[in-house]
C-alpha cells in the first residue's frame, strides 16, 4: 500500500474516532495551559526570545561548516571520537563497528528522535543486540511494540490503566494504575540495565560549538544515567543542532522547556564534554558523537528551506496543529510528525512516497505562531507542494481539474457559463475530487454575485 | 458588503469581469495556473485605488503572497502595489475608522470565528470583535485561546474530506458547548464549510458572514 | 575523513559565512522577567530558579531535585 493511501485510510478512522480525539484534545489542554502560564511567568516578551533565538540559529545556518569543524576540534581534545554519517546506512555502520569492537551485546538508550530517523532499534534487532529504551514513555511504545505518539511525549495516548496492564503483562509487575508507582516500576526494572548494559545511546539536544560539548535536556534523568553507566557513550546528532556559545543555552533551554513542555527549565540539564578524564573516578570510558547529515546539508542548500534546519524539537508545532490534533502521531507514519515532519519528511525520505503529508494541511499557520525559533513552517508546506508539482508528483485527477480551473477563471464569460451550469458540473466533479467515501456535496447559492449586483441600486 | 459600505457613505466600483485571486491553484502548488489567474487579477484591479474583500483569505494572498508568485516577473511592480491597496472587509472599517458608526440591533448568543488568513495571516484580531459588540443587545461569546482552525483550507477540505469535518465538528462544538446560537465569520469559505457540516450533523446553529450579519442588525 | 569533507563540501556549496565573527547577544532584560540570567555558568543561570519561592509549597521531591541539580550541575562544571 502507498504511503498517501495508508495515510488517507488512517486519517479517515482517527477522525471519526471521538474517544482518540478527546484523549488528545486532554493532554494538549494541560500543554497549552501549562506554556501559556511559563511564558508570562518567565518571559517579558515571548516574541522579543523568539526572534533573539532565530537570529542565533540564523547566524549558526551561515556559519555551519566551520562551527561544526570547531566542535569536532574541542570536543576530541578530551578524548571524544567524532565519526561524519552522510547517512542512515553510514551512521548504522558506525555503530555496528563500534559494537563489534566491543563486543556489545546490549544497549540502554535515552530518547532521541535522530536514531529514530536512523532505525537504530531495527538495526541493533537485526544483529542480535538487545536495545532496552529508558525513558518512560519510549519504554512504554517499545513494551507495546509501537512506534512513539509525538516526538516529545511519545507515550501522551496511552491511558494510566492501559500502561499498567502493559507493564503487568510484560513485566510481570503487579497490578496498579497510580501514576507514581508505575514510575517506580519503570525505574526498577531499568535501574539495573543501566548498569548491565555495554553501550549508552543517547542523541544530544544541542550541541555547543565553542565548547565542545553536548548537552542534554530531560524531565526523568534517564538520559544521565544512559550516557554515564556503561562504559561507552554513543551519541547521535543531527549536524543541525549547534548552537554556538555555552551561555545560549540560559536563553534556548528556557525556550525548549516553555515550547516543548510548559516548564520553566526541565529537572535534568547536563552538559557532556567528554569521556572519564584522568583522575575522575566516574564516567564513561569511552565516548563517540556520531554527526549525522541523512538530507540535511542538501536541503541546507535549498532556496528556502534552510530556516527549517533552526529546529530545536520542541513539539510545539504537533500540540498546535488541529490536523494532528484530528489524527494523531501514528498516522504520520514517519519519525517526525506534525507540522515539522510534513516539512522534512517528502524532503528527507522523497517527495514519490510523501508529498501527502505536505498537502494533508488547511495552512491555518498555527504552526508558525508556536514556534520558538520562527520558523515559517506553514509557507515551507507551500514550497513542498510547488516542488511535488513541478516534479510531477501531483495527481493526474487535480493536475487536469486545476488547469481547467484556471482556463475557466481567465475569462469572466467561461467564468459567467459554469456559474450558471455551477451545480450540475460541481455536483459530476465532487466525488472524483473527495477521496473519501462520504459524499459530501456541499451547495452553491442560487444567485452570482454579479447577477445580484446588476439588480442592486446603490 | 457592498450594502453595509454604501450605508456608510462609500461608492462602490464593482467590476464584472472580475474572476479570481488565484489562491486556489497557489495553494494546491500549481504556481503557473495561479499566476495566470493572479496575472488577470492584477490587470483588472490596476487601476483601483482601495480593493476590499469579504475575505481574509483572498486578501491574504494578495498581500502576503503575490510578492512570491510575482517574484522577477514582469507584473512583480503592478502586483506590489496592490498590496497596499487591498483590505479585508473589517480591516477596512477600522483603517476609515468606521467601526464607530456601526450600529443594529440583534439580541442572541453571538460567537465570532477568526478565520486563520484574517487572524494570521493578516493580523486581524480585535476589530471585528470591536464591530460586533457596537451591535446593540448581542451576547458576544467566544472561546477561550486562539482561533482554531475549522478545516476548510481550501482544496484541502476536499483532498483531506474527513479530517477536515471533524475539524469543523471540532470547532463548531467550541461555539454550541457555550450555547452560542449565530456564528459571525469573516471568510466565506470557512462559512461554507461549517454551514455545509452544521446541516451534515444537523447541529442547529445559525451561521452567517459578518456582512450578513450586518446586514440583518442594521435592517439594510 | 571522506565522509566529513564530502558533508563539509556541500555545506559549503553555497558560502554564506557571515563577516563578522561576533553574533549580537540579546539584551536579558527585554525578554526575561528574572535577569540577568545570561551566563556560560549553569548555576548562575538558573539561579533564580533555586532561589525563586513557588507560590505552591513545593513537595519534597520537588525540593530534593532543586538541590540534586544543583549538586549535579557543580560536578559537571568541575570535569
Amino acid at each position: 500500500m502507498s504511503e498517501n493511501s495508508r495515510f488517507l485510510n488512517q486519517s479517515q478512522l482517527f477522525s471519526r474516532d471521538e474517544n482518540h480525539r478527546l484523549k488528545i484534545l486532554k493532554a494538549i489542554s494541560t500543554y497549552d495551559d501549562q506554556v501559556d502560564r511559563m511564558k508570562s511567568d518567565q518571559f517579558i516578551d515571548w516574541q522579543q526570545a523568539r526572534l533573539a533565538a532565530a537570529k542565533i540559529k540564523k547566524y549558526v545556518l551561515n556559519n555551519l561548516p566551520s562551527l561544526l569543524e570547531e566542535f569536532e576540534e574541542k570536543i576530541s581534545s578530551r578524548g571524544t571520537k567524532v565519526l561524519w554519517a552522510r547517512n542512515k546506512e553510514e551512521a548504522q555502520k558506525y555503530f555496528i563497528d563500534i559494537a563489534t569492537q566491543h563486543q556489545a551485546k546490549k544497549v540502554v538508550k535515552s530518547k532521541s528522535m535522530t536514531t529514530e530517523e536512523i532505525e537504530f532499534n531495527e538495526l541493533c534487532q537485526n544483529n542480535g543486540i538487545e536495545v532496552v529504551e529508558s525513558d518512560l514513555g519510549e519504554l512504554i511504545v517499545q513494551l507495546a511494540n509501537e512506534k512513539p505518539y509525538h516526538i516529545v511525549t511519545p507515550a501522551m495516548h496511552k491511558s494510566k490503566s492501559e500502561i499498567g496492564k502493559l507493564f503487568q503483562t510484560r513485566l510481570g509487575a503487579p497490578s496498579t494504575d497510580d501514576a507514581e508507582l508505575l514510575t517506580m516500576i519503570a525505574r526498577e526494572h531499568l535501574r539495573q540495565i543501566y548498569i548491565s548494559s555495554d553501550i549508552g545511546v543517547t542523541g544530544a539536544n544541542f550541541i555547543v560549538a565553542h565548547d565542545g560539548a553536548l548537552v542534554m535536556t530531560e524531565n526523568e534523568g534517564n538520559g544521565r544515567l544512559t550516557m554515564s553507566c556503561p562504559p561507552v557513550h554513543v551519541a547521535f546528532v543531527g549536524i543541525e543542532k549547534v548552537i554556538p556559545r555555552l551561555m545560549d543555552l540560559s536563553l534556548f533551554l528556557p525556550l525548549l522547556a516553555t515550547s516543548g513542555t510548559g516548564q520553566q527549565i526541565t529537572g535534568y540539564n547536563s552538559i557532556i564534554r567528554g569521556p572519564r578524564q584522568r583522575g575522575e573516578i566516574d564516567g564513561p570510558e569511552e565516548m563517540y558523537v556520531i554527526l549525522v547529515d541523512n538530507g540535511r546539508s542538501e536541503l541546507y542548500n535549498k532556496d528556502h528551506f534552510r530556516p527549517i534546519l533552526s529546529c530545536i524539537r520542541c513539539g510545539a508545532c504537533l500540540n498546535a496543529c488541529p490536523v494532528y490534533r484530528t489524527i494523531g502521531g501514528h498516522t504520520y507514519h514517519t519519525p517526525y510528525q506534525g507540522p515539522i515532519g510534513s516539512v522534512i519528511t517528502p524532503q528527507f525520505r522523497g517527495m514519490e512516497e510523501w508529498s501527502h503529508l505536505s498537502f494533508a494541511s488547511s495552512l491555518c499557520a498555527s504552526c508558525t505562531s508556536v514556534c520558538p525559533v520562527n520558523i515559517n513552517i506553514h509557507e515551507l508546506l507551500l514550497e513542498n507542494r510547488w516542488e511535488a508539482h513541478q516534479k510531477k508528483k501531483t495527481d493526474f485527477t487535480w493536475n487536469l481539474g486545476l488547469k481547467m480551473w484556471a482556463w475557466i477563471m481567465s475569462d469572466r464569460f467561461r467564468l459567467n457559463i459554469v456559474s450558471k451550469l455551477g451545480r450540475h458540473i460541481y455536483r459530476l466533479f465532487m466525488p472524483i475530487l473527495s477521496q473519501s467515501k462520504r459524499k459530501r456535496i456541499p451547495d452553491l447559492p442560487s444567485k452570482s454575485f454579479k447577477d445580484m449586483w446588476n439588480n442592486y441600486e446603490q | 458588503m457592498a450594502k453595509i459600505l454604501n450605508h456608510l457613505g462609500y461608492k462602490i466600483d464593482y467590476n464584472n469581469q472580475q474572476t479570481c485571486c488565484g489562491q486556489p491553484a497557489f495553494n494546491a502548488g500549481h504556481r503557473d495556473e495561479a499566476r495566470k489567474v493572479a496575472s488577470r487579477f492584477v490587470d483588472i484591479f490596476n487601476s483601483a485605488d482601495v480593493i476590499v474583500g469579504p475575505s481574509g483569505s483572498c486578501t491574504a494572498m494578495i498581500k502576503n503572497y503575490y510578492p512570491i508568485l510575482f517574484s522577477n516577473h514582469k507584473l512583480e511592480n503592478e502586483a506590489s502595489k496592490l498590496r497596499y491597496k487591498v483590505f479585508e472587509f473589517s480591516e477596512f472599517l477600522a483603517q476609515q475608522d468606521q467601526i464607530k458608526n456601526i450600529s443594529g440591533k440583534y439580541s442572541g448568543k453571538v460567537g465570532f470565528h477568526n478565520s486563520c488568513h484574517s487572524y494570521r495571516e493578516l493580523g486581524i484580531h480585535q476589530i471585528p470583535l470591536d464591530i460586533l459588540q457596537k451591535v446593540k443587545g448581542i451576547e458576544l461569546l467566544q472561546p477561550s485561546g486562539e482561533p482554531v482552525c475549522c478545516g476548510f483550507g481550501g482544496l484541502f477540505s476536499f483532498k483531506f474530506d474527513e479530517i477536515a469535518a471533524t475539524m469543523a465538528k471540532t470547532r463548531i462544538g467550541m461555539f454550541t458547548s457555550l450555547n452560542v446560537e449565530t456564528i459571525v465569520t469573516n471568510d466565506p469559505g470557512c462559512l461554507m464549510h461549517m454551514r455545509q457540516e452544521a446541516i451534515d450533523r444537523q447541529i442547529d446553529v445559525k451561521i452567517l458572514h459578518l456582512t450578513e450579519f450586518l446586514v440583518q442588525a442594521i435592517k439594510l | 575523513m571522506n565522509s566529513k569533507n564530502e558533508i563539509l563540501n556541500r555545506l559549503r556549496r553555497n558560502d554564506t559565512a557571515d563577516q563578522k565573527n561576533t553574533i549580537a547577544f540579546w539584551a536579558d532584560k527585554e525578554i526575561f522577567i528574572d535577569y540577568p540570567r545570561r551566563s556560560d555558568n549553569l548555576i548562575d543561570m538558573f539561579e533564580k530558579q533555586f532561589n525563586k519561592s513557588e507560590t505552591t509549597s513545593p513537595s519534597w521531591p520537588q525540593r530534593y531535585r532543586s538541590f540534586y541539580i544543583l549538586a549535579h550541575i557543580g560536578a559537571e562544571i568541575s570535569s
